[in-house]
């Protein structure tokens, strides 16, 4: 069989969902100010999870819903879980059809600076949201969010 | 079609490796140390994960680590200086859970057996098994793993917790989902999971039909057992009060009139309303007067943050409840009395750091010491333990910048004597 252009590209397609996962980029030391910076001026959501919090998959299921209410820039995900199982945590969000969306895993064994730098006052419980103003003033929530704060941060961010 | 198949496992492994840039070796702890690099690394408490120690008489002391695929137990003949080969208590390797809330536990029976037990990995999502090995011989040999809950559904039987009591009597506790598993099969609402145990009064040979302790517990705490002056077996958990309140639960392991309860008596009235997972379970230790001390974490309306408290079993009443750290980045607290004194430590982040922090308390848990630092790291650090010999204290800790140490915890009256 000879390999050709058209065959090589469809089988890079075939394999595509395997290659997605690597579109995780890595949380690290620094990371949050890269996201908070390349997103100045602009509304976002910040949606920490985990595999192990069942409440997570409930909060990252409704996300899924809502997915076509966000651009490709107001919500980012990060994944506490360590670096050990990038194939379960990108299953998890692609099942959810969260893919578009900037998605992160902490890579980082000292997690307690990586938390530290998202939020000193956080002590780790998830789900855990932020919500960015425009100017990034930013609400802390811990637990799974309704869908009417979720519906009040959309019009309250369209307003600007 | 097998060429498109080798193809992709091309672009799949290229692509996993860069997804796995920043990661560990599978089945090492991450570990800094030299001596910890590299995948033939030998099996060491330092290179491990989630150790755990028991002190026995005159400097004897044994560990329980997890690396590769096994439990290994190390014995020490120096109180934890140095460490003997370790000895594996599964000899087939299988997957185990070693996080900081989900690792192995090691206890001593009477005669000086030394008990293991450790939740097994197993296929599907939060699924896993409760397993028992125990030693005869002072750690030489362990017996083939035995499984502890007798529901074998694919399903979340973890989070094992052991104590053994003054007859030689072995519990072990878990959060167990088989109740959950059941409500989902007819569309019921179950929230959480639950409580279950199980007694071995022959040593660890076999274990007595399962219990269940209590329905609906938070799902990924860790659960706090400790045995009282009269040998009742008591367990503090998270709960799931309604709706979505996750304060903590205490009861008597093998007392009918609270078992299988879906309130059991309340031990922490935080009201913290969550729908989402604090990853951070409680302590306890049964001091004077068989008053209860307890130690947690909570965000509740009334308390936050890390909290200390004293709890009657006569009364149900919790009292003189101390906020410990307020900081966000505080971390498991935990507690032991020891010759009288009650001792907290936990973990916080000073913006570079990570310090272990201890405070006492010489009248029962009325007043506090201000907190002072007895160890510090610039990297990751697993969860501290107390650890009590007679009268001495110490703290367990596994940094990966500096390994495993034993941390001296001064006693009240050497501490006063240091500072005047």
């Amino acid at each position: 069989m000879q390999v050709t252009r058209t065959s090589f590209f469809a089988g890079l397609l075939l394999c595509l969902p395997m290659v997605l996962h690597a579109e995780m980029t890595a949380f690290v030391s620094g990371s949050m100010e890269q996201i908070t910076t390349s997103r100045k001026g602009e509304p976002f959501l910040l949606v920490l999870w985990s595999i192990d919090c069942p409440p997570c998959m409930k909060e990252l299921h409704q996300l899924g819903e809502m997915r076509s209410r966000f651009s490709q820039r107001n919500l980012v995900l990060v994944s506490t879980d360590d670096q050990m199982n990038p194939d379960s945590v990108w299953k998890i969000i692609a099942d959810n059809h969260l893919d578009q969306f900037e998605n992160r895993i902490f890579s980082d064994d000292f997690t307690e600076r990586l938390r530290y730098q998202i939020d000193p006052d956080w002590f780790g419980e998830l789900p855990r949201a932020y919500f960015y103003s425009a100017d990034h003033r930013r609400l802390a929530q811990s637990g799974v969010l309704s869908e009417a704060v979720l519906e009040r941060w959309f019009k309250a961010s369209k307003k600007k | 079609m097998q060429r498109v198949l080798l193809f992709c496992l091309g672009v799949w492994l290229s692509a996993d490796v860069l997804a796995m840039d920043h990661k560990h070796k599978p089945g090492s702890s991450g570990s800094q140390l030299k001596q910890c690099q590299g995948v033939a690394t030998l099996p060491s408490i330092h290179c491990g994960q989630t150790p755990a120690p028991l002190l026995g008489e005159d400097g004897k002391a044994w560990f329980v680590f997890v690396q590769n695929g096994h439990i290994y137990v190390s014995q020490s003949v120096d109180e934890g200086k140095t460490f003997l080969p370790p000895v594996a208590v599964n000899t087939i390797p299988e997957l185990i859970y070693s996080d900081g809330e989900n690792r192995p536990k090691i206890a001593q029976g009477q005669q000086g057996e030394i008990y293991i037990s450790w939740t097994q990995k197993a296929e599907g999502k939060y699924a896993g098994h409760i397993r028992f090995s125990r030693s005869l011989d002072g750690g030489k040999t362990f017996t083939a793993p035995i499984m502890v809950n007798d529901d074998l559904a694919p399903i979340s039987h973890r989070f094992d917790s052991m104590v053994v009591d003054q007859r030689g009597d072995i519990s072990i506790a878990w959060i167990d989902k088989r109740d959950l598993a059941a409500a989902k099969k007819t569309n019921k609402p179950y929230a959480g999971a639950a409580i279950y145990y199980a007694v071995s009064k022959d040593q660890g040979r076999s274990f007595e039909p399962n219990k269940k302790l209590a329905d609906h517990s938070c799902e990924c705490c860790r659960i706090a057992m400790d045995v009282d002056a009269y040998g009742r077996v008591i367990a503090l958990w998270r709960h799931v009060y309604p709706t979505n309140i996750r304060d903590h639960a205490i009861a008597y392991l093998n007392d009918e009139s609270n078992s299988a309860s879906p309130f059991p008596v309340r031990a922490t009235n935080d009201e913290w309303q969550v729908e989402g997972c604090p990853h951070h379970g409680p302590d306890l230790s049964v001091g004077r007067d068989n008053k209860i001390h307890l130690t947690w974490f909570t965000q509740g309306a009334r308390n936050k943050g890390l909290m200390y408290g004293r709890f009657d079993m006569e009364t149900q009443l919790i009292e003189r409840e101390h906020t410990l750290d307020i900081k966000g980045g505080s971390s498991r607290p935990q507690v032991v009395t020891s010759a009288g004194t009650v001792y907290t430590a936990w973990k916080r982040f000073n913006g570079t750091e990570t310090e272990l922090v201890v405070s006492r308390s010489i009248d029962n848990g009325d007043s506090w010491s201000a907190p002072e630092i007895i160890a510090e790291t610039a990297s990751g650090s697993d969860h501290p333990m107390f650890v009590t010999q007679g009268k001495e204290v110490s703290l367990s800790w596994h940094t990966l910048a500096e390994g495993y140490r034993i941390l001296p915890v001064l006693t009240s009256n050497q501490h006063a004597s240091h500072t005047h």
